[in-house]
């Protein structure tokens, strides 16, 4: 029996019963599949029904308030307690039929593997892995398959992100912990993420501003006071306007204020260790990228 | 801030629905406008106004043009979905500039609008407003104290009508010509402009004939637990649009798939892709697939119909197997063939994609509301560079690099022997390819996506939108741009032969693409002649040449340029 949380609003709910449930009810050599529909919007209700799909039976759960990206899967993490492993997964993706099995095999492979992530179609994430070890800096959260052990002994995501990034840091949290995070390419799935199709320049979006404000979170989590004038220089360097830039600097300052860089000091020496893992290479990029 | 402009003057006719003695009432000016557009919203009795910059002149036959206009919109649009139609905007999607007049910038006549294609801006040259639909959906200027120029005027009234789900359009049957000599002023933010958008919409900048205009909007709405009821303009415009569409009858399209059954994970994954798009897209569009299996001389293919029709059960199959063993031309045969299996052709569309292409399924999210009978729809492809693994079942590659886009938009670039499309960015009306099947014998191979695609511009025109609708496993360049004449055959001749032959370039657009050769290898002359001297410049500043040796030297360049300029004139 597989967990698989996805949060999801009304507005995507025809993406989930479209895509991920069909995908879900199609895959090879899974018994059965728990599918929670965890509701983030805190206000309606999503009007899914308890009801069984093939082998995926789906289930609606809400905390009653709006919830983040992290918060909801923490929220959902503590309701139902999954054993061994669980899944994170989009409601705009339609995995492939060995998708699941495959990422199953991997984490079961080693307990010392955190997480493990799937590869993107039709445009893969260029994003470098050893082609050996599979192992990669990140995983993105699109789809990823976690170790439950660990995720609850780092204490899931880190809440203050709310959206986007979150990924990148309870992969490097992996890192310090001595977990690995791993890549396969043969675990594939269909993400039909706005950047190649919906997305126009004429105003921003929720990934635009949330993916720079947690840059600089990253950036001060990770490498402290010296790592947040880098990220903000590197920031400032950007083709945003000023008024977006300043609206991103002010969100930061409001997190800043609220955190203390403890876990740099804690984890400097580990983070400074891990170089090839834990590393910032641009703006919002973690990572070498693949030709 | 408001800059100093010169003013126009409009004049208006009003038009009742019987379309008798449609009368030139008054001249306003333009300070005057919003004030009459309130008033005559709510008092005047006739059912449209055309307003006019006192600077056109109309053809003698106006009035009918008026009369086939609204005609036009009510057929396309539905008679209670439209507000205002003008000659001379912006397209929604593809934001192509239609300019229907002529005038002291223009001289090239343009190519009608066989229907009133979505606007996203409208210039106040010449524009027919709907004044019952208006009137009937309460839409009215906002208060304004201060003096707006038209432009501005037309794009709130044109916000105003989105809101309640009122179309307008550009449309040719409203041609003018324009006589005002004064130089077009890029349309500026002002200050009622601004306040009006920051209340409306969360978007940073509106596209316009002249340019964007740049809005330093708030950006509350991306802010943690922000309730922000501010709209996205555009996704106002999509919704507006998809609201006309859905309560009328569903266009079909029909994924024409040649296939020789020897590539089954390529199959499957392009009817994966296909089946995610119907699982979503079902409620705009009916999409069909047809399997047209072009090679009769694989006896023992790899797959077989029936089995693929049973894994992919929501999908609607028709199928079309070449029964000539030893026929000339399958590639032909089969599209030929499975064009027999649709009986009707009103709305329904054809796209054809070879087995190892795949559709993006959100590209179902506009696609069903830019087909139109009366033109091709072309998109944008992307191609990639993959390797599969032959012997496992999985339905993707095992490598895919991003190799290149197909940006199509330079389609009539076919004019110079190129073929910059690939068969899977277009969609063709079905009628389109039938005549041209009914009319052409197209006995060859290899090269008819080519020779389909030019010969179907004979009778339509072609609608180019920058989105993305296929994926390609990329093979190589097209054989048309293949220099190596052992590449060749007498496919190509063939196809060339029927195109040079139905006059697809008539003698007037030939001499017209020779003359703007000339200019185009003038101009090329003129920027290499720059580089020179521009890197005479890099060279000498490596030298540090003294300043004022430096200035000399740049304005003995900058004369001589400008000199090269005025004798190529």
């Amino acid at each position: 029996m597989l967990t698989v949380f996805c949060s999801i609003s009304e507005k995507e709910i025809k993406q989930a019963t479209a895509w991920l449930i069909p995908s879900l009810e199609k895959q090879k050599n899974i018994e059965k599949i728990n599918l929670y529909l965890i509701n983030y919007s805190g206000t309606n209700s999503l009007n899914v029904a308890k009801k069984n799909h093939g082998i995926v039976s789906v289930e609606e759960i809400s905390n009653k308030k709006k919830m983040g990206f992290g918060e909801a899967h923490n929220f959902a993490f503590k309701k139902i307690l999954p054993k061994n492993h669980f899944l994170i997964i989009n409601p705009d993706v339609y995995l492939n039929k060995n998708c699941i099995s495959k990422m199953i095999e991997t984490i079961q492979s080693d307990q010392t593997i955190g997480i493990v992530e799937a590869r993107q179609m039709p445009f893969e994430h260029p994003k470098e892995y050893n082609k050996k070890t599979k192992e990669t800096p990140w995983a993105s959260g699109f789809g990823m398959l976690i170790n439950s052990a660990f995720f609850k002994k780092v204490n899931g995501f880190d809440e203050k992100f709310w959206m986007y990034c979150e990924d990148v840091d309870l992969s490097w949290r992996a890192w310090i912990n001595d977990y690995r995070i791993i890549y396969n390419p043969l675990a594939t799935a269909y993400h039909f993420t706005g950047i190649y199709s919906r997305y126009r320049n004429d105003r921003y979006y929720l990934e635009q501003f949330w993916s720079a404000r947690n840059f600089l979170y990253l950036a001060y989590k990770f490498f402290g006071n010296d790592g947040a004038d880098r990220g903000i220089k590197i920031f400032e360097s950007t083709n945003y306007p000023k008024n977006f830039k300043n609206a991103v600097m002010q969100s930061f300052q409001e997190l800043k204020i609220t955190t203390t860089d403890d876990f740099f000091n804690k984890n400097k020496k580990k983070i400074l260790s891990l170089n090839t893992k834990i590393k910032i290479t641009g703006f919002n990029l973690y990572h070498e990228t693949r030709n | 801030m408001q800059t100093e402009i010169a003013k126009t003057n409009f004049r208006y006719f009003f038009i009742s629905e019987k379309f008798e003695n449609p009368l030139i009432e008054s001249v306003i000016k333009e300070s005057d406008l919003v004030n009459f557009l309130n008033e005559t919203i709510h008092t005047c009795q006739e059912d449209y106004i055309l307003l006019f910059k006192d600077t056109c002149f109309f053809p003698l036959n106006m009035a009918d043009m008026i009369q086939q206009c609204i005609k036009k919109a009510n057929d396309e649009f539905g008679e209670g979905s439209w507000a205002i139609i003008g000659n001379y905007g912006l397209e929604f999607l593809s934001e192509k500039i239609l300019k229907y007049k002529t005038d002291s910038q223009t001289a090239i006549i343009p190519s009608g609008s066989p229907y009133p294609r979505f606007a996203s801006y409208l210039d106040g040259d010449v524009i027919l407003l709907n004044i019952k639909n208006i009137r009937k959906n309460n839409i009215a200027f906002p208060p304004v104290k201060i003096d707006l120029r038209s432009s501005d005027i037309f794009l709130i009234l044109l916000c105003e009508a989105y809101k309640n789900n009122l179309i307008c359009a550009i449309d040719s049957k409203l041609y003018a010509k324009d006589i005002d000599e004064r130089k077009k002023i890029a349309h500026q933010e002002n200050d009622y402009l601004a306040e009006y958008w920051r209340n409306n919409y969360i978007n940073n900048s509106i596209k316009t004939i002249s340019g964007t205009i740049e809005i330093e909007n708030d950006l509350n709405y991306l802010k943690q637990n922000a309730i922000d009821k501010r709209a996205d303009f555009y996704e106002n415009i999509r919704s507006a649009i998809f609201n006309i569409y859905r309560e009328r009858e569903k266009k079909t399209i029909f994924i024409l798939i040649r296939t020789r059954l020897n590539r089954p994970n390529q199959i499957r994954r392009l009817l994966d892709s296909i089946e995610i798009a119907n699982a979503y897209y079902r409620e705009n569009i009916n999409i069909a697939v047809i399997l047209s299996v072009n090679n009769y001389t694989v006896t023992n293919p790899e797959m077989n119909i029936s089995e693929l029709k049973k894994t992919y059960k929501d999908i609607s199959f028709l199928s079309f197997v070449l029964n000539e063993p030893f026929e000339y031309f399958p590639r032909v045969s089969a599209i030929k063939g499975a064009l027999k299996l649709i009986t009707e052709s009103k709305n329904n569309f054809i796209w054809i994609v070879d087995d190892d292409d795949f559709i993006y399924p959100d590209a179902f999210a506009h696609i069903p509301f830019f087909l139109n009978d009366k033109s091709i729809f072309l998109g944008n492809s992307f191609a990639f560079k993959e390797k599969w693994d032959k012997d496992s079942d999985t339905t993707f590659p095992i490598e895919s690099k991003k190799k290149m886009l197909f940006d199509t938009s330079l389609y009539y670039n076919f004019a110079n022997g190129n073929n910059p499309v690939p068969m899977c960015s277009i969609i063709f009306p079905a009628q389109t390819l039938k005549n041209i099947f009914n009319k052409y014998a197209l006995k060859g191979d290899y090269y008819e996506d080519y020779a389909l695609f030019i010969l179907a511009q004979k009778n339509i025109n072609v609608n180019h939108y920058p989105i993305l609708i296929a994926g390609i496993s990329y093979h190589g360049l097209s054989q048309t741009m293949n220099t190596n004449v052992d590449k060749w055959n007498s496919s190509y001749a063939t196809f060339i032969s029927e195109i040079v032959n139905c006059q697809i370039i008539d003698e007037w657009t030939e001499n017209f693409i020779n003359e703007q050769k000339n200019e185009i290898a003038q101009k090329n002359q003129i920027i290499a002649d720059t580089k020179r001297e521009l890197h005479a410049i890099k060279i000498s500043l490596q030298w540090r040449i003294p300043n004022f040796f430096y200035r000399l030297y740049v304005n003995h360049i900058q004369t001589l340029f400008v000199k090269k300029i005025e004798n190529r004139k």
